[in-house]
This record gives C-alpha cells, sequence and structure tokens, in this order.
C-alpha cells in the first residue's frame, strides 16, 4: 500500500509537470518561417478571435521579420478628437515547438495552428 | 484480484493526473462573454442619490437588435424597456462622467425618453468666459457611427472650404486643397481652386444669391458629392483676381493627408521646418509625421513652425509621438505627456476600462499605427517651437501645446485661440445609441488641464483662456500656406527674429476672423432653409459645430 501511495505520487508529479508549460531550449519569441497567404489568413483568424472582433487589421509588421505584431484599434470616429486608442501588441513565441501569439498585456496567449515557427535570434 | 487492485491504482493515478493537470496548468486565451443580469422587478425603482452599477442595466433595450453590426460584432441586446435603457443612462454617467456630482439625479420615469433624459445628464457649470463648461454632450444611432468609421474614404473634389459668410450674399472659400486631388491638379499653371478662391457658382447656378430650393439643391450636390466620378463646373474669383474663371472637377474617393505639405526654410539664422499638420485621426498621421522629422533632422532644421491652424485633433498616442519628436529625449525623458484625470470616485483606476490609469509618456519610439511598433523616432530637440493656430485648432493638437509647456518647452502661440476641449471620452452604445458623455481631463506633466476656454495668444486683448506667449494674427486666405508671405507663417518668422509681434496688416488681405468673426466656420447643417446655410452632410462635426450641439434633425 505504501508502495502503491508513493507511486502514485510520484507519476501524479510527473504528470503535472509534463502536462504544464515545460520550458525547453526552443522556447521564446519566434518568427514565422513563412508569411504567405495562408499563414497570414491563420494569424489574423487567431488575433480577430483574441481580440473579440470579427474585423482586424495589422500594424505594420512581418511576422518572419520581426516576433511583434500590432492589431490596430478600430478606425475613430469622427467626433473623437482626443481618443486615446493604441494598438494592441502581441508578440509570437515558441512552446514546446508549437507556435503562439501572446496579448503583451494580459499574456494571454493563443495557438497558431497550422503556422510554422522558427525562434527568433535575439 | 491481483489484476482488479492493478485496474484500480491505473485509474486512481489517471483521476489524480487529470485533476492536478486541469488545476495547475493556465488556460488559452478568449475573453468571456458578459454576463447578463437578469431583469429584477425592483431594479428600476428609483431613489435619489442611489445607484445600482450600471452592468445591471446595459443592454436591457425597448428594442432588441438581433444578428451582428457591420463589423462583424454580435448584439448582445436582451428584452427590458425605455425605463431600463433611461436607467443605464444615470447610473453610467454617475459612474464615468468628469462631473458627476454636478449632475441633478432626476427620476428617469418622469422623463419621455432616453435622449430627453439624457440630455439632462450633464454640469450645467459655465467657464469664466461664461460658455458652457460641458459642450461636448450629444449621441448619434451606432449605426451612423459604425458606417462613418468604417467608410474608405468620402467623395470629395479635395478642397476644404471656409463659409466666410454663410447667408445671402453667400461668401465660400476654399481654405486649403489635399495633394494630389482634383482640386489641387494644376489646371492653366495653376491650381484648379487655390487657397483664397471664392466659388461663384456651381454648374451654372449663383451660390451667392441663390435662394429657390430647386438652386439649392443644385449646389448642394456639386459642392457635396455623394459619390465619385461626378463632374462639377465651378466658377470661380481667385484671391487677387479681377475676373472670374471656370473649372471642371470629378469627385473622387479621398482621405485627407495628415501632413498636407511641409518645407525647410532657409533664413539667414537657421533653418525653420514647416508642417502643415491637419489631423492626428488616421494612423497615417504617424508615418507622416515619421518622415517629415526625419527629413528636417537630416537637414539639420533648428526650429520649427508647426501649423495646427486646421487641426481639430485624434489620436492622443501620436500626439504625444510629435511632443518627442519635438523636445528630444533629454526633455522628455521620464516626464509625463499626459494623464487622465477621471471624477474623483474613479481613484487611480480607469472607470471605463477598469485598467489602472497610468500616466502617458512622451513616447520615444512608434507605437505601431503605421510605423513599426519599438521604432526609435526621430527628434529635433529644440526648446521652443512655433504653433500656429485658430478656433479649428483642437483636441489632441491642444494637447500638443499642453504636454510640451508641461516640460518647459517654450511654446509660441501664434493666430487665434484654440477651441478649448482638454476632455475626452469613450463612445459608448447601448440599445442602438451611441452616446458621448465627457470622462476625463487630460492634464500635463504640472497637472495642468485648464485651458476649457482654448489657449490665446499672450498680445490678444480676451481675459478669456490661457495666455501662450505669440500673437494674434488673423487667418489669412489671401496667400497659399507654407508661403512665408502668409499672414501666420510671417507673423511666426518675424517674432523668431525679433521677438516681436508684427503691426496688424492695413491691407486688404481677405481674413476669415476679420470678416467673420460671429459666422461659424463652416455652415450650419439647416434643412431646406434657402436664406441661410448650405448643408455639409458629410462635415467633421468640430469643423461645424465647436459648441458641440448637433444639427437639426440628427438624433
Amino acid at each position: 500500500m505504501q508502495r502503491h501511495g508513493l507511486t502514485t505520487l510520484a507519476l501524479t508529479i510527473a504528470c503535472t509537470l509534463s502536462a504544464c508549460q515545460t520550458i525547453t531550449a526552443h522556447d521564446g519569441p519566434a518568427l514565422f518561417v513563412q508569411y504567405d497567404t495562408q499563414s497570414a489568413r491563420i494569424l489574423k483568424t487567431t488575433l480577430s478571435t483574441a481580440m473579440n472582433r470579427a474585423n482586424i487589421d495589422l500594424g505594420p509588421s512581418d511576422p518572419s521579420q520581426s516576433y511583434k505584431i500590432t492589431v490596430l484599434p478600430p478606425p475613430l470616429g469622427e467626433h473623437e478628437t482626443n481618443s486615446v486608442a493604441t494598438p494592441t501588441q502581441f508578440e509570437i513565441i515558441l512552446r514546446e515547438g508549437h507556435c503562439f501569439v501572446v496579448n503583451s498585456k494580459t499574456q494571454q496567449s493563443y495557438a497558431l495552428k497550422g503556422v510554422n515557427c522558427r525562434p527568433a535570434m535575439q | 484480484m491481483r489484476g482488479q487492485k492493478s485496474h484500480q491504482f491505473f485509474l486512481s493515478i489517471l483521476s489524480l493526473c487529470l485533476v492536478f493537470t486541469l488545476t495547475s496548468c493556465g488556460g488559452g486565451g478568449g475573453s468571456s462573454s458578459p454576463s447578463v443580469n437578469p431583469p429584477v422587478s425592483n431594479d428600476t425603482d428609483w431613489t435619489s442619490g442611489v445607484f445600482k452599477a450600471a452592468s445591471v442595466f446595459k443592454n436591457h433595450c425597448e428594442t432588441v437588435r438581433t444578428g451582428s453590426d457591420i463589423e462583424g460584432k454580435p448584439y448582445t441586446d436582451v428584452a427590458g424597456s425605455s425605463l431600463y435603457e433611461k436607467h443605464w443612462l444615470r447610473s453610467w454617467t454617475h459612474e464615468t462622467y468628469l462631473w458627476n456630482t454636478e449632475v441633478a439625479d432626476t427620476n428617469p420615469a418622469n422623463s419621455t425618453d432616453r435622449l430627453t433624459y439624457f440630455s439632462t445628464l450633464r454640469t450645467l457649470a459655465k467657464t469664466s468666459s461664461g460658455k458652457d463648461k460641458d459642450s461636448f454632450h450629444f449621441s448619434q444611432p451606432t449605426t451612423d457611427y459604425l458606417a462613418q468609421r468604417n467608410s474608405a474614404g468620402s467623395a470629395s473634389y479635395g478642397m476644404e472650404l471656409v463659409a466666410v459668410s454663410n447667408t445671402v450674399p453667400r461668401d465660400y472659400r476654399v481654405t486649403y486643397t489635399e495633394p494630389n486631388s482634383p482640386a489641387a491638379q494644376i489646371v492653366a499653371g495653376q491650381e484648379a481652386l487655390g487657397r483664397g478662391a471664392k466659388i461663384l457658382s456651381v454648374n451654372g447656378v449663383d451660390l451667392v444669391n441663390a435662394t429657390s430650393s430647386q438652386d439649392i439643391d443644385v449646389l448642394n450636390n456639386g459642392l457635396f458629392p455623394e459619390n465619385a466620378g461626378v463632374s462639377t463646373i465651378f466658377e470661380v474669383l481667385d484671391a487677387g483676381a479681377s475676373t472670374s474663371r471656370k473649372v471642371t472637377l470629378v469627385s473622387q474617393n479621398l482621405s485627407t493627408k495628415p501632413v498636407n505639405r511641409s518645407k525647410v526654410i532657409d533664413t539667414g539664422s537657421g533653418k525653420v521646418g514647416y508642417i502643415l499638420f491637419n489631423t492626428f485621426s488616421p494612423y497615417s498621421s504617424e508615418r507622416d509625421l515619421y518622415d517629415t522629422i526625419s527629413d528636417f533632422q537630416s537637414k539639420n532644421v533648428s526650429d520649427l513652425v508647426l501649423d495646427l491652424r486646421y487641426n481639430g485633433g485624434g489620436l492622443l498616442a501620436v500626439a504625444s509621438e510629435l511632443g518627442y519628436m519635438i523636445a528630444g529625449a533629454s526633455q522628455s525623458n521620464g516626464k509625463t505627456f499626459q494623464q487622465l484625470r477621471f471624477n474623483a470616485a474613479a481613484g487611480n483606476k480607469n472607470p471605463i476600462t477598469g485598467d489602472a490609469n497610468d500616466p502617458v509618456p512622451f513616447y520615444s519610439s512608434a507605437v505601431g499605427f503605421s510605423v513599426t511598433s519599438g521604432t526609435s523616432l526621430p527628434s529635433l530637440n529644440l526648446r521652443k517651437v512655433y504653433i500656429l493656430t485658430t478656433d479649428e485648432t483642437c483636441s489632441a493638437s491642444e494637447a500638443v501645446l499642453n504636454g510640451l509647456r508641461g516640460i518647459g518647452v517654450e511654446v509660441v502661440q501664434i493666430g487665434g485661440r484654440t477651441c478649448g476641449k482638454p476632455y475626452g471620452f469613450y463612445p459608448t452604445d447601448n440599445c442602438g445609441v451611441t452616446y458621448y458623455t465627457i470622462q476625463f481631463q487630460i492634464v500635463n506633466n504640472l497637472s495642468f488641464g485648464d485651458y476649457a476656454d482654448g489657449f490665446i495668444p499672450a498680445n490678444s486683448s480676451s481675459s478669456f483662456g490661457v495666455k501662450v506667449p505669440g500673437c494674434s494674427v488673423a487667418d489669412d486666405l489671401s496667400k497659399p500656406l507654407g508661403d512665408t508671405n502668409e499672414a501666420l507663417l510671417a507673423a511666426a518668422l518675424s517674432y523668431r527674429s525679433s521677438g516681436v509681434c508684427p503691426t496688424p496688416p492695413v491691407s486688404t488681405a481677405l481674413s476669415k476672423q476679420a470678416i467673420a468673426s460671429n459666422t461659424p466656420s463652416i455652415a450650419y447643417f439647416t434643412p431646406h432653409d434657402p436664406a441661410t446655410a448650405l448643408p455639409l452632410p458629410n462635415e467633421p462635426i468640430m469643423k461645424s459645430n465647436l459648441d458641440m450641439t448637433m444639427p437639426t434633425g440628427a438624433l
């Protein structure tokens, strides 16, 4: 019984550690291997979900060159002459070989399924 | 038995793994849907001074919208009532209105409709000059708000007009043209419609004297085309000319170019950069300023004349960037460009977003509207800047003046009083109406933000407004913008060399302010009153109604 209990505990700990985000040598800022029509579509769709907005526009950035991505706020209405709107900053990261975008402010992450990423040189 | 015990053991491991996995690991993204509070029968009971949270009433609508808006956002309306909508307005005002303690608390049930009730939810206090402290309280249909902000430019010839007189005999002049627009094209050696040109007729109809409904319609349709491709014949009298001429223009879908023009003026005492900067609104304003200041920096510009006379504001983040590009790192590092001041109950939080209300610095790198985020911004490192203003200089433009003054940059103001809007809001939809109520004041590094009567040059005789070193000069429509003989630019250059304001000219140069001191800068919307103004259906409200009252017929 005692052996079973210790085994249970050990296996449980191992299970927990492996299920959570394990830091590997390649985890960190990442770039798209290729920024083409398909990866652009995936990026926009993912960010649209992240922003809870059906239509979004991206700021001037190329995810194959920079891991920082900005999502533009909605255009200003004609009466918004003192607007505090700013772009929303995201970062592309690699985590366990998978590509994510992370909201720089909230740190919420969203998987970029179908996109290939490579570590960004720092 | 032994197999059964192994099976049980395996299941217990599996269960524990699942439990620990689910509780240990962070979840993915997506925002939660707003909770919907079901109506409670006593929610709309009113007790003076007692307020339920606005969230109790939000989206409980008399008329429920279904589906999604034009931006693809699903409506979250639920069945409610007009009374619920009014209670939302009451609570929302209490939570977020800047002067919430100055609002008379009346029973929403006694008001006929939501808009009438909303109109009462503002302070009635006055500024020192006697104007309403809150001149910025209004609403519009949300469909209109969304349609306007999603429009990709509007049909135009690329000319901006001012109504020197908007009643018969009318006097409409061109103030400036957009680069590469039909109005700016060169025809017979001159701009098709240059600054100061007076419009005499449109498609053969006399603009100056026409009074019939039919003629007014021709004028409106010609001046303010609804679509691109509209061909219109203008008869104009150029500034300084004695005979008129005719020119045909075809409308295009155009957007305002933020930096309309710029140049480096080589004076005997150094290079002066001149920028005509007309709007902070489009994302391209960041790129335009970045490119212009980079160019000035490369040319060793040592002084700057920033022409904001027609700039009604826009993005405050771009205003912060401009402030940095003028002042540079040594003057702005660690300093505040602006701090939003909310009502006292908000504490140190933004009551609209819930975020911490942190001060906004002078951004030294691009925030990413149209320049890649993180790009270092150029700067001129100036200790003095000359800013040209009129009553159309407003909001984010005033924030630049205020922000720079807050860190000790000497601002010299040339021109006229600015509009006086140190306030802002977050347009908010509820049940199909977008409401605008003042929610914050902008203050600078010295916690100053009391310019509700505008900034005004120091030699003005007026006793209202924040006096700024500089010279009162009327806008001069007789010269192109950027011409060193144009009155405001000439005054700035003269002040720069002598420190003295020019003597008011005796010339007959047409001056908008001199002639039309009591006339709005652009005609008000007046539906089919031929004796008065021509409607301007697409004119930005800040150009037509500086007191922010909505035009007749608007919501």
